[in-house]
């Protein structure tokens, strides 16, 4: 279990971003690309244990939608 | 089991594999799309129903259809519905702007386009901007037909297109259409290529085109039915069609990587759907090694060969293969659109010692394939060793260039030397050498076409686009060089325009014209470009600038 001012935190510091908000997203801001996306995706899988299908992997590229994602997944203490 | 010739079929028409396969084996998976399957029965079934359906909206012999969506399981459906029509294909990426999907329905008019819900809205956009009649018919093939009228964009549709078709038409269409009347020679699909012109050209490619690399194929990687066969590739790209009917010849499992997250996470299809056999540009290897994923041994447990095509595989990325999955063999196979798919191969090998500072070769012609090396000035053949034009000759060649006869007498032109391998030559464009032992190196292009992610690219087809922008007097696109090539756009405009906003205005105009992989990556600001002593725009100059300032940038 994680909080969403957590997770938040941790893709600030995977993505070695300087600010972050919920709207982050890849392509919004420099230093989220396609690459690190990937990247960030395995450490998150590493980090919480989850699973993350590939085909979900596009769509999650968002704060708000790794929040949302995690919130739905359960992982994430209301 | 048997891995020898006899796994081969022996068919006239490419879809004929399908109804060979589903008569053999009608519950085998032909496609795994993660969540939903289908099986060779069931997509038969669908292919002869199309087949229908496409004949009864007047889709006849020689008619050319498009396949408007990205790959899928309904993809594979319209294509072989198609060819079971005797029509030829023509794919329409869906993620190609509009005035480009345009430019290639009005070139190869088309009557029927073939799509999914998720791209009418594209399809839309496409049609308004078609200069000539509108296709008569969209079939829908994931459209359930009751929810017509809640549908914005299908209304939309409507009003430009005389025939929109969902799903309960296909299913009630005969799932025994007429018998073939084409023959191998008809043309199975047109694959638009970037030409200089600012304008893409369709390369014809037959039923005997395709079956004379795939039955070689199949054969040579010993593709079975038990193989699970990786679906990369686009369809707009024709390394698609061997992983298509290199799968459906061999009876084999397509994987098609139907998202962009699977896209963009090729190790974890491999992993969960236990590929088999892996096949794309080997710039997927350099993505793979950036992105983390390519791990030692993560594909050890289903994978058993990987095939790239399409631009160089340099020495870099195999090493960062063999160092990975030193027991999992790689092979290099080449060859241009003309020339269907590949008609070179090279076993990179896992025991042979590799060096990291020799090019890997591009191997030697396929079977039915020979090449010729000519000077580069002249029609004279060079001796081993020496650097010359690449001509291609052999039962591959493309048919032409559809409705482009200049281009095609350009580039398919007689061959003087021998007649061994028919009578035409194919100038590929590519500069190449032969060593003493007879295996081929591919050292690039002759003129200024570059490769993105496998994609040609002719570069003044990215010039063309920026020269329409009101605020351009002059520009020049060049190919960085790297791990990943990346383009940037040289530009000459006034001083006061030459700041962010500018760039990305250009990018985004560039992105309304042009596919993704051909929109520059940067922009360079000059107030005049660079010239050599003959007035012309000096590239390397340009090119060495744009490198100094990158590195300007990292080292600061």
């Amino acid at each position: 279990m994680t909080t969403v001012d957590e997770l938040t935190e941790f893709i600030r510091s995977s993505l070695n971003l300087k600010d972050i908000t919920e709207d982050s997203g890849m392509g919004k801001v420099r230093g989220w690309d396609s690459l690190n996306h990937v990247s960030l995706v395995m450490s998150m899988e590493e980090e919480y244990d989850i699973e993350i299908p590939p085909d979900m992997i596009g769509e999650l590229t968002s704060v708000a939608e790794i929040v949302e994602f995690f919130k739905e997944e359960g992982a994430i203490a209301e | 089991m048997q891995c020898d010739r006899s796994n081969v079929l022996e068919v006239d028409l490419l879809h004929q594999a399908v109804e060979s396969h589903a008569n053999m084996r009608p519950d085998h998976m032909a496609i795994d799309q993660g969540k939903r399957t289908i099986t060779y029965g069931e997509l038969a079934e669908k292919m002869h129903r199309l087949a229908s359906l496409l004949k009864s909206h007047g889709v006849k012999r020689h008619d050319r259809v498009g396949i408007f969506m990205g790959n899928s399981i309904e993809a594979c459906v319209g294509i072989l519905g198609t060819l079971r029509s005797d029509a030829c294909y023509v794919p329409l990426n869906p993620t190609f702007p509009p005035p480009r999907l345009a430019g290639i329905v009005d070139d190869a008019q088309m009557n029927v386009l073939i799509t999914v819900k998720s791209n009418l809205k594209m399809i839309q956009q496409t049609i308004t901007m078609l200069e000539g009649p509108s296709p008569n018919t969209i079939i829908v093939l994931d459209l359930d037909d009751s929810v017509f009228s809640e549908n914005e964009n299908l209304q939309a549709l409507a009003s430009a297109v005389e025939n929109v078709v969902g799903n309960e038409a296909l299913e009630k269409a005969s799932s025994d259409p007429d018998s073939s009347s084409a023959t191998e020679e008809d043309l199975a699909y047109l694959m638009y290529t970037s030409g200089t012109t600012g304008k893409s050209k369709g390369v014809m490619i037959s039923h005997r085109n395709v079956k004379t690399f795939i039955t070689w194929a199949v054969d040579h990687f010993k593709i079975t039915h038990v193989d699970k066969m990786s679906n990369h590739s686009a369809m707009s790209f024709d390394l698609s069609v061997f992983d298509i009917f290199g799968a459906f010849f061999a009876g084999a499992t397509l994987v098609p990587l139907a998202t962009v997250g699977e896209q963009m996470f090729p190790s974890k299809v491999i992993r969960n759907r236990k590929i088999t056999i892996w096949f794309s540009v080997p710039s997927v290897i350099s993505m793979m090694r950036m992105s983390k994923q390519l791990t030692p041994g993560a594909f050890s447990d289903s994978l058993r060969l990987a095939i790239f095509c399409g631009e160089a595989l340099t020495p870099e990325q195999v090493a960062a293969w063999k160092d990975t999955h030193p027991d999992i063999p790689i092979h290099n196979i080449y060859g241009p659109t003309e020339a269907t798919i590949a008609c070179t191969h090279h076993n990179v090998g896992v025991d042979s010692p590799f060096d990291v500072n020799a090019p890997v070769p591009i191997g030697v012609p396929c079977p039915s394939t020979d090449f010729l090396i000519l000077e580069r000035d002249s029609d004279e053949l060079v001796a081993d060793g020496e650097i010359g034009r690449l001509m291609i000759c052999g039962s591959q060649l493309a048919a032409g260039y559809w409705r482009r006869d200049d281009l095609t007498e350009k580039a398919f032109r007689t061959n003087p030397f021998t007649t061994d391998f028919g009578d035409l030559m194919y100038e590929s464009g590519d500069l190449a050498y032969r060593d003493t032992n007879g295996i081929y190196y591919c050292l690039g292009r002759v003129d200024s076409q570059v490769k993105v992610m496998g994609y040609r690219i002719e570069l003044g087809e990215i010039e063309v686009v920026l020269g329409r922008h009101k605020n351009i007097a002059e520009s020049a696109v060049v190919c960085i060089k790297g791990e990943m090539p990346t383009l940037v756009a040289a530009v000459a405009i006034e001083e006061k325009l030459q700041n962010e906003d500018t760039e990305t205005e250009l990018l985004d105009h560039c992105a309304d014209f042009l596919p993704n992989y051909m929109v520059p990556k940067q922009v360079k600001f000059f107030n005049q470009l660079p010239k050599n002593v003959n007035g012309k725009i000096d590239r390397r100059a340009i090119e060495m600038q744009v490198q100094a300032d990158d590195k300007g940038i990292s080292g600061g």
